[in-house]
């Protein structure tokens, strides 16, 4: 039976792989194998607080009728670094207002909710606001991500539209001091009439196994 | 009318009592001019901003926005010392009770302990990630770290670490390390809002406290180490019974966050700076509330217009407080 590498080796020699690459066969071939085995990269980790609060209500819809701002649908996939779905997933999520504020009295704004057989969940929220300090905290959602047998993750959402950006969000992301990569920004698709315009952003979540 | 008569009587009582319960008097003891282009205020997009005022009021250190570490004496507002740290910000400050030590945490995740008096380097650490939190027990023998991933236990004088502590989840979210006064609990406020109580020197889990629905920001023990007081976003300072883990009792809430605290030496007070704005860090109008522990109630406020308040501290029987705002720092006294 031959390894994986024997093949890989096998197939450089018959033709049916090239190596375009400075780097040696051997490395290409590792670099190869790891892909293999961890196809996706796990989402970056970012802030959690402060405004986290325990015990947020099971719910997709975190927008109520009449609430300021734009409408905004959240959705996306949870799944490992192997690319499998966790339909065992939940996802919770946390934001300001569309005036920038937390809501600690209570929770609005605040929801968690199980993924269904295919990893998708959906939210129903409007776009938060920017802190009201005149700070360079971009717009964002809190996420905490659980599944069991894997790695806790807690990040953030951020928008390509957000004006810190200035359309540049691979350019301009570190003007916010807590965005390390700009993989946590995401495009925003504008849909609907003119005057009933909404928003949504697809944000795909990758959990690490332990 | 008796009854009119007896309300108008009550409420002149009332009022000549203000006077006695706010018996306070606010002397402002120094300032500090801070060098052209330096700032109280962290400017927007800034995090390496940090202040940190020694438990016995002696010294104040600071970091702003050009990258110089500045250790000031307390109440004159004289200059101690300086270090330029633009090779390598520093991030985190935190100066030990008695003002003789200054860890120094760096972006590149080395954190180092100064000695004042002599300004070298006693200890020197070195982390996976920059130190987001750093506390130094009161006899100056411990130093805790909390790193994105973890809290670790190093003892200062043979350099040797004592315990690894995991929290919760990588979240960049712990917010507070506190000592005991006699350094055996180390207590920390974690991303999944619960408070946890470890043996100091080894680390083990005394107690948890999960009763909280949200993070605190600021902790600190009483001093006979029975009861830990918090506060954050939930504008209450909490009580905690430290060997259950259980909410012994609360104070009235606030309308702003909590986000420092400090008990005085006697467990008599506690001092706890609010911020007005609902941003946890940033650095305007603050409000300090002087609370009696014995009686819950506020016996002294501290609010000036403009003016952040960035530390505070009890010594020789008044309450220190060094705030500013714009290039000006201002040490104040409340008697």
């Amino acid at each position: 039976m031959f390894t994986r590498r024997a093949i890989l080796h096998r197939c450089l020699a018959l033709g049916s792989l090239s190596v375009a690459s400075s780097f040696s066969a051997e490395a290409m071939f590792a670099a190869f194998q790891d892909r293999e085995t961890h196809p996706r990269k796990p989402t970056p980790p970012n802030s959690l607080g402060p405004f986290y609060k325990r015990l947020a209500p099971t719910t997709a819809t975190l927008r109520a009728p009449g609430d300021p701002g734009l409408p905004l649908s959240l959705s996306g996939q949870v799944l490992d670094t192997r690319g499998d779905v966790l339909p065992d997933a939940t996802v919770e999520i946390w934001q300001t207002d569309h005036f920038g504020y937390y809501d600690a009295e209570g929770y609005r704004y605040r929801g968690k909710l199980p993924v269904d057989a295919s990893g998708q969940y959906k939210v129903e929220t409007v776009m938060p606001g920017h802190y009201p300090d005149h700070s360079r905290v971009c717009q964002h959602i809190h996420y905490l991500v659980t599944a069991p047998g894997h790695k806790t993750l807690v990040t953030e959402l951020y928008f390509a539209t957000d004006p810190t950006f200035e359309g540049d969000p691979q350019k301009n992301f570190s003007r916010d001091p807590v965005i390390r990569t700009p993989e946590l920004i995401r495009p925003v698709l504008l849909a609907g009439e003119p005057e009933a315009i909404h928003a949504a952003v697809s944000f795909e979540l990758c959990l690490e196994r332990l | 009318m008796i009854w009119r008569g007896s309300v108008t009587v009550v409420a002149i009582l009332l009022l000549a009592s203000l006077p006695a319960l706010f018996a306070q008097t606010v002397r402002e003891e120094g300032s500090i001019r801070l060098p052209a282009g330096v700032f109280v205020a962290p400017p927007p997009g800034r995090v390496n901003f940090s202040a940190v005022v020694s438990r016995n009021a002696g010294l104040l250190a600071t970091n702003f926005n050009d990258n110089i570490v500045r250790v000031w004496a307390l109440p004159s507002g004289e200059l101690v010392h300086d270090l330029d740290t633009k090779a390598d910000p520093a991030t985190k400050l935190r100066l030990s009770d008695d003002g003789r030590l200054l860890a120094i945490a760096a972006k590149s995740g080395t954190i180092k302990v100064w000695d004042i008096a002599s300004w070298g380097v006693g200890q020197e650490f070195a982390v996976s990630s920059p130190a987001r939190v750093l506390a130094i027990s009161p006899d100056n023998r411990l130093l805790a770290i909390a790193t994105d991933h973890d809290e670790q236990i190093w003892e200062l004088p043979t350099k040797k670490r004592l315990a690894v502590l995991h929290t919760p989840f990588d979240c960049y979210c712990l917010m507070y390390l506190a000592f005991s006064a006699d350094g055996t609990m180390l207590a920390s406020t974690d991303g999944d809002t619960a408070i946890r109580i470890y043996d100091s020197h080894t680390g083990a889990l005394r107690s948890t406290a999960s009763d909280l629905l949200l993070e605190s920001l600021a902790l600190d023990f009483s001093s006979d180490g029975k009861s830990l007081f918090v506060g954050g976003p939930d504008q209450i300072i909490s009580v905690i019974d430290t060997l259950t883990g259980k909410f012994r009792y609360t104070f009235p809430k606030q309308s702003s966050t909590l986000r420092g605290m400090v008990a005085s030496d006697d467990g008599k007070q506690i001092a706890a700076i609010y911020n007005l704005p609902k941003r946890f860090d940033d650095a305007s109008t603050s409000v300090v509330l002087l609370w009696d522990v014995g009686t819950r109630a506020v016996r002294g406020r501290f609010e000036q217009p403009g003016i952040a308040v960035l530390g505070v501290a009890f010594a020789h029987g008044r309450l220190l407080l060094v705030g500013g705002s714009d290039n000006k720092l201002s040490i104040w006294s409340m008697q």
